[in-house]
Order: C-alpha cells, then sequence, then structure tokens
C-alpha cells in the first residue's frame, strides 16, 4: 500500500482519497475509523456546550427521553435523539445494541454470553454494556462474521 | 435466517434428548417399549415447541436483565404441548399426580438440555467474536 500524504497552506481542509481495486474488510475498517474521525458530536454537560471527538464516545444511551455520551470517565447530555445518532453513526464503529444504546465496537475488549443469547460486552474502561439478542447478528456482522 | 437455525437446533437437541430419556426409562422398565409411533409423536410435539420457541424469540416483549421471566415463558411454552398434545391428546402418561409429576420432571431435563447446549454455542460465538476484537486490535483497524 502506497500512502502520500501532501502538506501545505493552501488546502482548506483535510481531504482523503483511497483508491482501491477490492474494499476488503481491514480496508472497510480504516474507513469506518476516518468516518469516525470526521465526525464529532455537540454535548453539554454542566450548562457548557462542548463539541465531542466520536472516538472518545464508548456509547450513547437513551435515559428518560435524555441521550447521554459516555466517555472513558465522563458523562454528557446530547441534543440529538437515538434514532437520530444511529443515522448519522452509519458505517462506522458504532452500532445499536439494545433499545436504549448505541455502542462504539472499537472500545469493546471482549464479549461473554449470557442466558438468552444475550452477550456482555466488557468496554476499555471496564464498563460492562448489555447487548440484546435482537442486536447480537447485526453485531456479530461488525467484526464480519455472519 | 437466524431463526431457522434457532429452530432446528431446538428442535434437533430436544428431540434427541426425549428419545434417549425415554429410551433409558424404556431400558429400566419404568415406560411402555418405544415404538415408531411413539417417535413420530416425539417429533412432532417437539417441532411445535420448536416453533414457539422461535415465535416467543421473534415476538417476546422482555426486557428483563437477567432473562428469568423470559426463561420461566420459554419453559411455559415446552408444558402447554408437552400437557396438551402429548398428555391429552397421544396420552403418553396417565393424567394422575404421579404421571404429571414425571413428566414435568422429563421437561425441565429436557429443556436445560437444550439451554445447556445453546448456552455451549453462544460461548462459540463469544470466543469468534472475541477473536475478531483481537484480530482488530492487532492490525490497528
Amino acid at each position: 500500500m502506497k500512502l502520500h500524504i501532501e502538506q501545505s497552506n493552501e488546502a482548506d481542509e483535510v481531504e482523503i482519497t483511497i483508491k482501491c481495486g477490492i474494499m476488503d474488510e481491514r480496508l472497510a475498517a480504516l474507513v469506518r475509523q476516518i468516518q469516525l474521525y470526521t465526525f464529532s458530536v455537540p454535548v453539554q454537560k454542566e450548562n457548557q456546550s462542548l463539541t465531542l471527538p466520536l472516538e472518545d464516545v464508548f456509547y450513547f444511551e437513551s435515559v428518560d427521553e435524555k441521550t447521554f455520551a459516555y466517555t472513558a470517565d465522563d458523562v454528557f447530555t446530547c441534543a440529538l435523539r437515538l434514532y437520530e445518532l444511529e443515522q448519522t453513526l452509519d458505517k462506522t464503529t458504532f452500532i445499536r445494541v439494545s433499545k436504549a444504546c448505541i455502542l462504539n465496537t472499537a472500545r469493546v475488549q471482549s464479549v461473554s454470553p449470557l442466558l438468552g443469547a444475550r452477550l456482555e460486552a466488557l468496554l476499555d474502561n471496564r464498563e460492562k454494556v448489555l447487548i440484546n439478542r435482537h442486536y447480537v447478528p447485526a453485531f456479530k456482522a461488525q467484526f464480519g462474521i455472519l | 435466517m437466524r431463526r431457522l437455525g434457532l429452530f432446528f437446533s431446538i428442535d434437533c437437541i430436544s428431540f434427541t434428548c426425549l428419545t434417549v430419556m425415554y429410551a433409558l426409562l424404556d431400558l429400566g422398565g419404568l415406560v411402555p417399549p418405544i415404538g415408531r409411533t411413539l417417535i413420530v409423536q416425539f417429533f412432532l410435539v417437539d417441532s411445535i415447541i420448536a416453533a414457539l420457541q422461535v415465535l416467543l424469540d421473534r415476538f417476546s416483549p422482555m426486557k428483563d436483565k437477567m432473562g428469568y421471566k423470559l426463561m420461566a415463558l420459554q419453559f411455559l411454552f415446552v408444558l402447554l404441548p408437552v400437557f396438551c398434545i402429548g398428555g391429552l391428546v397421544f396420552a403418553w402418561f396417565p393424567l394422575n399426580l404421579e404421571g404429571v409429576v414425571y413428566a414435568f420432571l422429563i421437561c425441565l431435563v429436557v429443556y436445560w438440555a437444550v439451554i445447556g447446549l445453546l448456552i455451549v454455542k453462544y460461548r462459540a460465538d463469544a470466543n469468534e467474536i472475541n477473536k475478531a476484537i483481537q484480530d482488530r486490535r492487532k492490525n490497528g483497524t
């Protein structure tokens, strides 16, 4: 693989072009990572508006019709609804794992089986997230397992 | 496709467990000899149970964290065909206290055998995902 980087003061924004013959799983994963890098999500904490890079988000959760973004050690409120995030984050490492949760699969360290065909995901910050049985096939597909 | 796989898994595992258990009881002289008709009846009832479990998997409103309510409902959907079809229609067991208790215990053993084997399958699936996670992390993607 050849990697060209052109750095110039004339460039207004970062532009990434990928030329490939076949889009294999590793390349698709790289594209997902790039898409993740280009997105950020507006959040709030203690009446302060912030922009959170998506790669820092471990998961989004909806509680009492409010959306929360969880990072390694912090929680932010997010103005976007879960279904809006799901649409925006399509084809990234984020995936719906239950009715109330969208998980960043890049932050999953391991999974364990539970009764009722469900999975429990252990995240990098040692937090555990439940993957509902209806979402297990899509979760497996994220890792190229059909 | 996943539900078709679930149907065949439940059907095959429960049919095998039930037939083997009945054959063992037959060897011990505790039940009438196992015959072709009984085997076909077992397969029919097992298929109905498997279909009910798949429907439950599709339409279950259960959201309990531990899954115990769902398991109770699954077991109820095992008991219903066994008692209604096996007990009332095919007369597999006498409908007295002893017969009902034996049938209940056999259902319990078969249900846990199916759950146990499905857990082995889910563990294998989890191991496959964990391997994919490790590969992804090793490759830095």
